[in-house]
């Protein structure tokens, strides 16, 4: 758009209005992206605004030839990525046993079998799918939220990521899998919900 | 298309991303495979779920956070743009000038006032280039000093302090000071006209001072020294030993440095009613000398070691914040000179600037349990300024 690009010019000069009204496209999306990812409000806030500073520091960088769409999802992934490794300590398999003072035990998954209303409550099963989102692999997890939950196309994921789009494919292919069989699983759950 | 290739390309074909014949082969057989249209209906309900995930609102505040952030991020950049550019632009020039002072006291006479805000010019002097240190312009040192006797830090003392600069070269007269007058004052108490005679009472100081850290485009490293005197015209010191005999130095500052710094066991610092031990004032002055040196030897660095010119325009009020602007330095240096230097020479900026940086810190403690003892507050640092 040739406004975005007026507006990019006048950021790349250290115009903060400027850049305010540019991001203001992409701020709620990446935010929400950012969530599925991390899994939680508070770093998703924080990772995405930090990453919307980091678009600004490094908009002198930015070529005005490709899109900045992808550029600033670029940014945020990484910045995501960053902070899922910091983080990584912090997260339990459900396959791996949690060790305790009391000996070992494995994860309590959430009994699945909820009665039907609460199934039907969109709310809760928002709750679930999001619980599932953050159990699956991370690199999987990332591809499938750009996928489905912004919509980039393959070739987008791959220029994003920096990441063959076969290799994508196989991720999108794997996350759902892990996700189909976390909520699905044995019990088609799911199946009178939708 | 038999299963395996199904589940090879099902998901692409969900996304839309299948090109039209493998579409085609596809579709056909999840009519034909009970177990796979299973699966595709099983994908595109996660799909779906994923799809159908509420989007959420901005948390609160979350622009105005971002909105200050940023505006944390241009002032940043204000600074650090200031020093890189520097880096490429100009030449490499660091200067710093310590001024020693040296003041006169009388002590006895309540009759004199307290004197600040005097403004200092002083002449140039650096140290690798002594010979041409008269040609170079002058310099602004501005000192304020608020001198205080015993504990009630209130200006009004037994001591009066007078300092007189030493006037290089010409256009003085649009910078000296109001001290002339308070000069003259205290040479009339004094009742000295003539630079030979000296009240008993009265005891040589020797401060340090730090000139306000300027840095232009005609810089060169040099070291300011104000010298003081108590005469108008002569450009000599008095030393006052212990016994209160009066030795005249000559004018260069070499020379007074190394007469103080030898002579310690004679010199002692006397304001009110405040002893300050002269090792304190002896081990802040040879520290403004290191320093010096240091910088001297960063400058040498820099210009030996990167060939890379450099000039600032920062005005700094005090050592601390030079201090920043060292950190400053410090960061800068490897992503702005990253490709263009060698690691070890970066790796021996940083050290030089690190030890530089270290040996301010020194010295800047020292100068406080001096300010402390003596009631001097801060001095403000100066660069000299030198004409090419």
């Amino acid at each position: 758009m040739e406004d975005e690009k007026k507006l990019i010019q006048k950021s790349k000069s250290g115009d903060v209005k400027s850049f305010e009204i540019l991001i203001s496209r992409y701020e709620k999306l990446a935010y929400n992206v950012a969530y599925r990812i991390l899994g939680n409000e508070e770093d998703a806030k924080d990772m995405t605004q930090e990453s919307l500073i980091k678009v600004y520091k490094y908009l002198k960088n930015f070529r005005m030839d490709s899109s900045f769409s992808t550029w600033l999802y670029r940014i945020v992934m990484n910045t995501c990525k960053d902070e899922l490794r910091k983080k990584k300590l912090n997260v339990i398999s459900i396959d791996k046993p949690i060790n305790t003072t009391d000996g070992s035990m494995y994860m309590d998954l959430k009994d699945f079998s909820s009665t039907p209303e609460e199934e039907l409550e969109s709310k809760e099963t928002q709750g679930e799918v999001q619980k599932a989102l953050s159990k699956v692999n991370e690199k999987n997890r990332i591809v499938v939220v750009l996928r489905d939950i912004k919509g980039f196309t393959y070739s987008e994921i791959s220029e994003i990521l920096d990441v063959p789009v076969g290799t994508i494919k196989s991720r999108i292919n794997r996350g759902r899998q892990e996700l189909k069989s976390i909520l699905l699983g044995d019990n088609n759950m799911l199946k009178g919900v939708l | 298309m038999n299963c395996t290739d199904f589940q090879k390309n099902i998901n692409e074909y969900i996304d839309n991303e299948l090109e039209d014949k493998l579409s085609n082969t596809l579709m056909k057989h999840i009519d034909e495979c009970e177990n796979c249209k299973n699966e595709y209906n099983d994908l595109l309900e996660i799909k779906a779920m994923l799809s159908n995930l509420e989007e959420l609102e901005l948390p609160k505040g979350f622009s105005e956070e971002l909105h200050e952030k940023l505006e944390a991020v241009v002032l940043e950049d204000k600074k650090v743009v200031n020093i890189s550019d520097y880096f490429k632009k100009y030449k490499v020039i660091i200067s710093v000038a310590a001024v020693v002072l040296i003041s006169v006291f009388a002590i006895n006479t309540s009759d004199f006032g307290f004197k600040n805000n005097n403004m200092f010019k002083s002449s140039d002097f650096d140290m690798a280039e002594e010979e041409n240190s008269e040609s170079s312009k002058e310099t602004f040192l501005e000192s304020e000093r608020i001198l205080t006797n015993d504990d009630s830090n209130d200006a009004s003392n037994d001591v009066a302090m007078d300092v007189a600069m030493e006037v290089s070269t010409d256009d003085d007269t649009a910078r000296t000071s109001s001290t002339p007058e308070a000069k003259g004052t205290f040479i009339e108490k004094m009742g000295k006209e003539n630079s030979n005679e000296y009240d008993e009472d009265s005891i040589l100081v020797v401060t340090p001072l730090i000139e306000e850290l300027t840095f232009s485009e005609n810089l060169k490293t040099g070291i300011t020294y104000g010298i003081a005197n108590a005469g108008l015209r002569s450009s000599s010191y008095y030393v006052v030993t212990e016994n209160e005999r009066t030795i005249e130095v000559e004018s260069s500052y070499l020379e007074l440095e190394n007469y103080v710094l030898t002579n310690i066991e004679n010199f002692e610092l006397i304001l009110g009613e405040n002893i300050i031990d002269s090792d304190y004032l002896i081990e802040v002055l040879a520290n403004d000398l290191k320093m010096n040196e240091f910088l001297l030897d960063l400058k040498n660095t820099f210009t030996v070691l990167l060939d890379i010119p450099y000039s600032n325009n920062i005005s700094i009020n005090n050592m601390d914040d030079y201090i920043i602007e060292l950190n400053l330095m410090l960061e800068n240096i490897t992503s702005e000179l990253e490709n263009e230097l060698e690691n070890d020479v970066i790796e021996t900026l940083k050290s030089e600037l690190l030890f530089i940086k270290q040996e301010i810190e020194n010295i800047l403690s020292n100068r406080r349990i001096i300010e402390k003892n003596s009631g001097f507050t801060k001095v403000n640092l100066i660069i000299n300024e030198k004409g090419e």
